[in-house]
């Protein structure tokens, strides 16, 4: 296991996913690299909680699989977001904003006060 | 540890192919996490890594892929199963819709089997209303299933003390407790008119322990001991209230008279509040602590009368808690070994009837929810025949729905939802019927059964047991419709058969049943009647008619009371009625639904123990009794007003007991004692043999005593009277004010009115056979009839054919007849054999019935033909008119 790893809260595995799709169709492999690649390896997602996270979504319909051949020629499966997903992206998106925006304010507030 | 290709074995690239089929989730998995896998390997080897290492550490930072790869499939797993759960769900809403669309359509299918089955189901739900009341239904209250009913022997109820004796000697049960059952004269104020209402002593704890409910006010505990003073509590039933107080919420704490003292009612019950003696709706309950008070009898000395429930403590099995109170009789044996010689204990089920009518309570339950089941099954044939019809006129839609490749399973699935369909509204309708049914039958029943009109309400195990039934139903009346019209007999149809024959055959087999099924029914119910009528004319030994009783109850008025005073005024003034030919008094009126049974011992004989003593029954009676009844006595004389209180004890006897106590030898002047008593009767006459339980039984040796001698409070008396009952009964009014002024008014009916208890079983049985035996009729005629119209309507070609060959339309109207009669025939047969075999059995517990009785069965033959010829004359006649151009180009 990564020792980088950054805690992540279900919540938030699920809306990195889900912006990660917002991209184009991706299977889980690519899935991981690009959020390491994008948080330079600050991101490390684990194989884990990656695929249930995958799987709990396409049952809720936020995200369909379809299956497809990789350059190698080996099944894979490519997800895509759905239009539940993309909704959901959104709702999910601006309430950690929200978020991060809050904690940030006690943060700056503490940081005042001492 | 594990190597790099034991948890991803690779996957044969045929097997690819299967997916074409059906999905496969564990493989797609499989292939999902080995993608990922490879795409780490091939990244490390760009990397520069030799692909050894590559896959190691590919191995190293996926971590443990097979418990990744469990909990992934544990989640698909649950969502599959909730998408099929889902998926079977909507089909079945997709079939019903269906099916409620093609019933719609077909409205008189619809309504004719609907009736059918609602008609059979009402029926059934009825009888099993009455049979879970009398034998399932648990008593009302708190852990309910830990109450069990105690007796001595095999369902005598106990004495008082037994009752403290067991209550204090065993540790299983958390109380015992008694209910001893009488009627008592009621006040609603000092002074008021006095009533005569039902009551039960009650035994101390007894609210408690039945886990009994109020309704307002508390419940009394007072100790059995507690003097009159501590004791005049009562609490009233919701039913009373209702009823005499109008439900008036300020009863709580109003002082009434019960048998003239004074009482406080503390509280009302709930209204589900049943008493421990079924059967038995008391109006109020006192604490037996009163029992001395208001009857002059110490509690000890009123005999085996107490109706005893039992509260197991929790966790204690009924058998040792019946082994407990073993032990504890054994040693009350040892303080009086007379007194308890021969007698045990044991435990019996708290629901239903008590013991000492469960036995025969449960036979005719089975019986006659065999009977009734039979209806359900004509009702259920009926309904087969016409799915069957209704499967022929949609034979081109199913046939082509299978040709475009549905599968035989859907086919059946779709015809057993209609079915079912059918069947629950059906059960629905019959269960309102019998929602219905069950409040009316209570008033059907004489005011002896004294039964409210909720008695037989259906409660919920009367509901499961319809949804049972709705589901038998479909099985019975929907699958062998659905199995057949699934599977065309497409190589016949080829061959030119006729499409019908088999049908017809499969129809005829149902009519065969029907038949079978009604003409059982219509025999035992005429058994039964015949038994009715044979009890009817059977001579008991007595003349009823002309003969009206009066109960006269002066326990109702307290122990103060001279009982044989009173009485002796009341004969008097009643013999002096211008219309009395003779009066006289009777402990027990014969045929009226209760007796009394005594042990007694010849003169000179001595006994190794009290069972050896003959048993015999028993009565009290006054001078002019055998005159009122018009039995007559064959030898000596009968009871004399000479006969006082002081004068030699003296007895009248029946031929039978005559033979069988001094079987050698002339009985008159011989004398015997009561077994337990020294006092010496002697035979003074001897009467003829009379009925005393049920009618036409076999003779019973039967003692009687002397009024003045054998006093009792409550007695019968006995008019023979010209005048009609209700002329007669403000006159007997007056003469009994008279002489007991306090009293309330006595019920004064006919005789033979007081006899209908002991028919009631006979009537019960012959009237609801009866209604059972018409119901079938009325289905098995609707069946014979849909057969006949069927069968004429698909041989109209034929019937075409033989109209121009020159056949007479009677010989048609004969042939359409004819093929009905023969399954009727053959139908009644079958049933004919089957009613000799019941029959058998019913003759040997049904007054006056045989086994073989030509009579009934010829009865039956003829009313079961010509059912069947009226059933099949429309569709015949319709043959004969047919046009035979028409029909021959028909088809």
């Amino acid at each position: 296991m990564s020792d980088r790893d950054v805690d992540l809260i279900q919540g938030t595995l699920n809306v990195l996913i889900l912006k990660t799709l917002s991209w184009g169709p991706r299977n889980g492999y690519a899935i991981a690299r690009w959020v390491r690649d994008t948080t330079a390896g600050d991101i490390e997602l684990e194989e884990g909680a990656l695929y249930p996270a995958l799987h709990r979504m396409e049952h809720r319909g936020w995200i369909a699989a379809e299956w497809g051949v990789s350059e190698n020629n080996r099944r894979a499966k490519y997800y895509r977001l759905t239009t539940l997903g993309r909704k959901a992206l959104r709702a999910r998106t601006q309430s950690w904003e929200r978020l991060v925006d809050a904690v940030g304010k006690v943060l700056h507030a503490q940081a005042g006060n001492a | 540890m594990h190597t790099p290709h034991d948890d991803t074995p690779a996957e044969p690239k045929w097997r690819r192919y299967l997916r074409f089929f059906r999905p496969n989730p564990a493989a797609d998995l499989q292939d999902e996490l080995r993608d990922h896998l490879e795409s780490m390997v091939e990244e490390l080897v760009a990397r520069g890594m030799t692909p050894e290492a590559a896959r190691a550490e590919a191995h190293r930072r996926f971590g443990d892929v097979s418990r990744i790869r469990g909990e992934v499939e544990r989640l698909d797993e649950t969502q599959l199963t909730r998408e099929r759960r889902t998926v079977a769900l909507e089909s079945f809403l997709h079939d019903v819709r269906y099916a409620a669309r093609g019933l719609r359509r077909s409205i008189g299918f619809t309504l004719v089997a609907t009736i059918s089955i609602a008609l059979g189901v009402a029926a059934n739900a009825t009888m099993f209303s009455v049979v879970n009341a009398v034998l399932f239904r648990p008593i009302p209250g708190a852990h309910a299933e830990r109450l069990v009913r105690v007796y001595e022997n095999h369902h005598s109820p106990l004495t008082w003390t037994q009752l403290a004796w067991f209550r204090a000697h065993t540790t299983a049960f958390d109380g015992i407790v008694g209910e001893r059952y009488g009627a008592m004269g009621f006040r609603g104020a000092p002074g008021a008119e006095a009533e005569r209402i039902q009551t039960s002593y009650v035994t101390q704890g007894f609210f408690p322990a039945l886990g009994v409910r109020m309704a307002l006010g508390r419940a009394f505990d007072v100790s059995d001991s507690a003097d009159a003073s501590a004791s005049s509590v009562a609490v009233i039933s919701h039913r009373f209230w209702e009823r005499r107080f109008a439900g008036d919420s300020s009863i709580v704490g109003r002082r009434v008279a019960l048998s003239e003292h004074p009482i406080t009612i503390v509280g009302v019950t709930a209204p589900d509040f049943r008493s421990s003696v079924l059967g038995w709706t008391p109006d109020m309950l006192v604490p037996i602590a009163m029992a001395p008070a208001l009857t002059g009898t110490r509690l000890q000395d009123f005999g085996g009368s107490l109706y005893t429930t039992a509260r197991l403590r929790v966790g204690v099995a009924p058998s040792a808690g019946e082994a407990e109170l073993r032990g504890a009789l054994a040693q009350l044996a040892r303080t009086d070994s007379a007194a308890y010689d021969r007698t045990t204990v044991r435990i019996g089920d708290v629901r239903g009837v008590n013991a000492e009518q469960r036995a025969g309570v449960t036979i005719g339950s089975v019986f006659l929810m065999a009977m009734v089941g039979m209806v359900l099954l004509i009702a259920c044939a009926n309904v087969a025949n016409l799915v069957l019809g209704r499967a022929a006129t949609r034979r081109t839609e199913l046939g082509v729905r299978l040709a475009i490749g549905a599968s035989r399973g859907r086919i059946v699935r779709q015809m057993l939802t209609e079915s079912l369909l059918l069947a629950f509204v059906g059960s629905a309708v019959g269960f309102a019927g019998a929602l219905l049914l069950t409040r009316l039958l209570p008033a059907a029943l004489p005011p002896q059964a004294g039964l409210d009109a909720s008695y037989f309400q259906p409660d919920l195990t009367v509901a499961l047991f319809t949804g049972a039934l709705c589901l038998v139903t479909t099985v019975l009346f929907g699958l062998m419709p659905a199995l057949h019209a699934s599977s065309p007999q497409l190589t016949g149809l080829l061959k030119g058969d006729d499409p019908h024959a088999r049908r017809r055959s499969r129809r005829g087999a149902l009519v065969v049943t029907q038949a079978a099924l009604c003409v059982l029914l219509l025999a035992v119910a005429s058994l039964f009647l015949r038994s009715l009528a044979s009890s009817r004319d059977v001579d008991p030994g007595f003349r009823a008619d002309g003969v009206v009783d009066v109960d006269v109850d002066l326990g109702l008025l307290g122990p103060g009371v001279k009982a044989p005073a009173v009485f002796a005024n009341i004969v008097r003034d009643a013999s002096s009625l211008p219309s009395v030919q003779s009066a006289s008094l009777a402990a027990v009126v014969p045929l009226g639904g209760s007796n009394m049974e005594t042990r007694v011992v010849q003169d000179g004989m001595t006994l190794r123990s009290r069972g050896d003593a003959p048993a015999v029954y028993f009565n009290v009676v006054t001078p002019k009794f055998f005159a009122t009844l018009r039995t007559p006595i064959l030898r000596g004389r009968e009871f004399l007003p000479t006969d006082g209180e002081s004068s030699p004890h003296v007895a009248v006897i029946n031929e039978t007991a005559a033979r069988r106590l001094w079987p050698a030898g002339d009985a008159l002047g011989k004398r015997f004692r009561l077994s337990g008593d020294n006092t010496l009767y002697e035979v003074v006459g001897i009467s003829r043999d009379a009925n005393y339980v049920m009618p036409g039984e076999s003779p019973k040796a039967t003692v009687y005593f002397a009024f003045s001698q054998m006093p009792r409070s409550e007695m019968t008396l006995q008019l023979r009277t010209s005048a009609p009952l209700a002329t007669i009964r403000s006159a007997l009014w007056s003469v009994v004010r008279a002489s007991a002024p306090t009293l309330p008014p006595p019920p004064v009916v006919t005789m033979t009115d007081d006899m209908s208890i002991t028919l009631l079983p006979v009537r019960l049985g012959a009237g609801l056979l009866g209604a059972f035996g018409g119901l079938a009729l009325v289905l098995a005629a609707a069946g014979i009839y849909g057969v006949a119209s069927y069968s004429v309507a698909s041989r109209t070609r034929e019937i075409g054919i033989r109209a121009a060959l020159g056949a007479t339309r009677a010989r048609l109207v004969r042939m359409v007849l004819w093929e009905s009669g023969r399954r009727v025939v053959i139908g009644s047969i079958i049933g004919l054999g089957a009613t000799i075999g019941i029959a058998a059995g019913l003759a040997r517990v049904l007054y006056g019935v045989e086994a073989v009785d030509p009579v009934v069965l010829l009865s039956v033959i003829v009313t079961m033909a010509a059912v069947a010829v009226i059933a099949s004359l429309a569709p015949a006649v319709r043959a004969a008119n047919a046009d035979p151009v028409t029909s021959i180009r028909a088809d």
